[in-house]
């Protein structure tokens, strides 16, 4: 199948409207939708301040939003405690008791933490890094893979004021050197290394050249996953780190619009650092969470990783706030067989599952059997995300994952019938949340598989023409046409350049059915779509150019189970296999290129 | 399914058919660990039948608690085993759910809960019926370890209300011949409590 979204559109839209049995008297018409969602987005402003209102605020804003897009600052003068709204606001509550996080490693082992332990050790995290002389506004940076010890870290930095970065640990070396240059840290987290498939990765090693490539002077701070290695002299394990005296640390009282996190985000020319602001994101990432459908009671297992929008929001955030349980895990999914995230649902009791459409597509062409055996009653909704989900994949996932054993209203388990939502939801690394998607605890229309749900409440999102004139039932840019409350607070050029038009420019073919339902159909942009991963071109081309004197030219063609894939073109005197290690070691596995061609022109 | 949960520096595994292996720094201590001694240094049983505590228990020059053999105890009890505490509890059938003639009477045996030094409270509850004692451990439950089997045991329906009474933190089903009837309790049971399938 070729780029052209056209192409993609015929393989997504179909004229199926489906209301799963669970949903069945939750789902609302197209026209209740419409009403709802166009009395949010009449008054933006009014409808994210009475949503804000959920939010404890040590002292409330006096303006709701000012300035004018990209440089719009919400909740002016307002003062909130982030950790207070994460994790405090349970204390003295039954959630308090509750397990906060299940971790579960590759090997089988699993650890349990409650929200009072985690409150414990998120304080002796942020009293080490007190005594580490980080101050509010330094940076903190995590390059992990997902553990009990990474959402620690992060709370601990946001509880003393202090922004964080998590890097996903498929990039190597050299992107995390950048990273590090440009954050400038006090303090990197990292583990030891990792499983996967029952090998260890290394992480510690990718550290160790990243210190050294881009000068870093700070502490890095080793979390024994996979062994403790002899350290270096600004390297200290991480229960040293918290074993030295550490005092009750006060919560950091931010002004709204102070840095509470950050990701560099794929553009065409390279990765770019984009921050989110401390109260509106919150707003918004407390208030998306309970509309996906995260009560307290949830066990929610999300497979996206910190170091990805989607692993910061929904993982660090949104469920903790929320008082739910999060699972993580550590492994592949296939390890030691392909039923390994279902097993994982069995196990946990989970009740809300995100995961990607690609990840999806991956476990669609394994043995239905994989999952069929597995009992995945306590499932009551699955979310997909990162890129579009097809209608072969939705069907697949909603009869095989989304029907189980026990019948529910009008489910038959030996039809495969289906019986819970499975719904795709579209997100931004700049919009922070979700910003399209059926909503199982607030707006759910019939699902469309293939589409991306409708919009949800508080955004206005359109599809333009490039004229800019608004189209419906024709493809043109996914647009948002109104200013968000978690809008980035700190953002490069190119994101500023999106909103030359006085909307926001998503980069995203878009596609907006008769009634409602958003397409999205990749990008217009040569950011590539790999996995869910937005991977950027210019950062190959510029990496390559400086490390291997080479000039390259990138292409995307689209994968079958990927989504896109990369095919990069050369020109020089090495072989294509140096070009692929090197984008490998310094640039990232994910980023690697399908095919890699020595050009003789 | 896990191999082990560490919850406050105790790991806990399953062992045999209804038994828990609890260790807690160098120290396991086995409930009903069945045939087998599975590595523990000491080991506790609820009653006198075979697939609970084998007959090995009664040569072994392992430290045994039981009402029937070994280190004699019964409910009330609370006891220091190497710096775990180990309060025993009642645990019986309701006579009148099975005609007078209870496959496990009151007296015959005893449920533990077992208190390591980090403060995690696990209890064991044997086999038993849903009774007043179960239903009231007298403290905060942070594992509930609880049959749910039916039969001679609580059905699943009737370790839901236990759930529900005590509010268990992690709740982890066992003895059940029908590998069914764990799932028809973590179905019922999960908005109550984490069920853990270990």
């Amino acid at each position: 199948m070729s780029l052209n979204p056209h192409d993609l559109l015929r393989a997504l839209a179909t004229s199926e409207r489906i209301t799963p049995p669970s949903m069945k008297w939750k789902t609302v018409t197209p026209s209740e939708y419409r009403r709802i969602y166009e009395e949010s987005i009449k008054d933006p402003y009014s409808f994210w301040s009475r949503v804000a209102r959920g939010l404890k605020w040590s002292k409330p804003w006096s303006i709701v939003a000012e300035g004018s897009p990209p440089g719009v600052n919400w909740f002016v003068d307002g003062l909130i405690n982030p950790y207070y709204n994460i994790i405090g606001k349970h204390r003295d509550t039954f959630v308090w008791s509750k397990p906060a996080i299940i971790w579960e490693g590759e090997e089988g082992d699993a650890r349990v933490l409650t929200y009072s332990e985690l409150d414990t050790l998120v304080n002796r995290v942020s009293s080490a890094l007190v005594n580490n002389g980080v101050k509010p506004g330094d940076w903190v940076l995590i390059y992990s893979p997902p553990l009990i010890e990474v959402i620690a870290t992060a709370l601990a930095s946001v509880k003393i004021g202090a922004p964080f970065e998590t890097v996903f640990t498929g990039f190597g070396y050299y992107e995390l050197a950048r990273r590090i240059r440009d954050v400038q840290p006090r303090v990197v987290f990292t583990a030891s290394g990792f499983p996967r498939r029952g090998k260890t990765i290394d992480t510690l090693s990718t550290v160790r050249k990243a210190v050294e490539a881009s000068g870093f002077k700070g502490r890095v701070v080793v979390y024994e996953r996979m062994g403790l290695p002899a350290l270096r002299e600004s390297e200290e394990g991480f229960m040293d780190f918290i074993k030295r005296e550490h005092s009750v640390v006060s919560d950091f009282n931010a002004p709204s619009n102070h840095p509470l996190f950050g990701l560099h985000v794929g553009y065409s020319s390279d990765y770019r650092l984009v921050v989110h602001g401390t109260g509106g994101f919150l707003v918004q990432v407390y208030a998306t969470s309970r509309w996906i459908g995260l009560r307290p009671r949830d066990t929610y297992y999300c497979t996206v990783w910190p170091g990805w929008i989607t692993g910061v929001s929904y993982v660090v955030f949104g469920p903790l706030m929320i008082g739910s349980t999060i699972v993580l895990y550590d492994g592949g999914p296939d390890y030691p067989s392909w039923d390994r995230w279902w097993r994982i649902i069995e196990d946990y009791s989970v009740t809300l599952f995100l995961t990607t459409s690609s990840a999806l597509r991956l476990l669609s062409k394994r043995s239905s059997d994989l999952v069929s055996t597995r009992r995945l009653d306590t499932l009551r909704a699955i979310l997909v995300t990162a890129e579009p989900l097809d209608p072969e994949t939705w069907w697949w996932t909603y009869r095989f994952a989304g029907t189980s054993k026990t019948p529910l209203i009008e489910s038959i388990p030996d039809k495969l019938s289906g019986r819970i939502p499975v719904v795709n939801l579209y997100i931004q690394t700049e919009t922070g949340t979700f910003i399209t998607g059926n909503l199982v605890n607030y707006t759910f229309p019939p699902i469309a598989p293939g589409s991306a749900g409708t919009p949800i409440p508080g955004f206005d999102i359109r599809v333009v023409d490039s004229s800019g004139l608004e189209v419906v039932e024709v493809i043109g840019e996914l647009v948002v046409k109104n200013p968000w409350p978690s809008m980035p607070i700190k953002y490069p050029a190119e994101y500023s350049e999106k909103w030359k038009s006085g909307y926001y420019r998503t980069g995203d073919y878009g596609y907006i059915s008769s009634d409602g339902y958003v397409y999205i159909l990749g990008r217009l942009d040569n950011v590539a779509k790999i996995s869910g991963y937005r991977i950027s071109p210019g950062a190959i081309e510029n990496t390559l150019r400086e490390t291997l004197k080479i000039d390259v030219k990138i292409y995307r063609v689209r994968d079958i189970e990927r989504f896109e894939a990369l095919v990069l073109e050369y020109r020089g005197s090495i072989n294509p296999d140096e070009v692929k290690s090197a984008i490998r070691t310094m640039i990232g596995a994910i980023s690697e290129p399908r095919e890699v061609i020595k050009s003789n022109a | 399914m896990p191999r082990r949960l560490l919850l406050k520096n105790t790991w806990l595994s399953r062992i045999g058919f209804a038994g828990i292996r609890v260790e807690y720094g160098d120290l396991a201590i086995c409930i009903d660990p069945g045939s087998e001694a599975h590595d523990c240094q000491v080991v506790l049983c609820t009653h006198n039948h075979s697939r609970h505590c084998g007959s090995w228990i009664q040569s072994t020059s392992k430290p045994i608690y039981s009402p029937f053999t070994g280190y004699i105890v019964k409910p009330g009890v609370d006891l220091d085993v190497n710096s775990v505490r180990v309060l025993v509890r009642d645990a019986y059938n309701d006579p009148d759910l099975y005609g007078g003639k209870p496959p496990h009477p009151r007296g015959f045996g005893v449920g533990y809960i077992l208190i390591p030094p980090s403060g995690l409270t696990i209890y064991h509850t044997g086999d038993t019926s849903l009774v007043s004692e179960v239903l009231n451990p007298g403290l905060n439950i942070d594992v509930l370890v609880a049959p749910v089997g039916g039969g001679s045991v609580m059905t699943p329906e009737d370790a839901v209300e236990l759930v529900k009474s005590i509010k268990s933190s992690i709740t982890i089903p066992i003895h059940a011949e029908e590998i069914d009837l764990y799932y028809r309790f973590r179905d019922m049971a999960q908005p109550y409590t984490q069920v853990i399938l270990l």
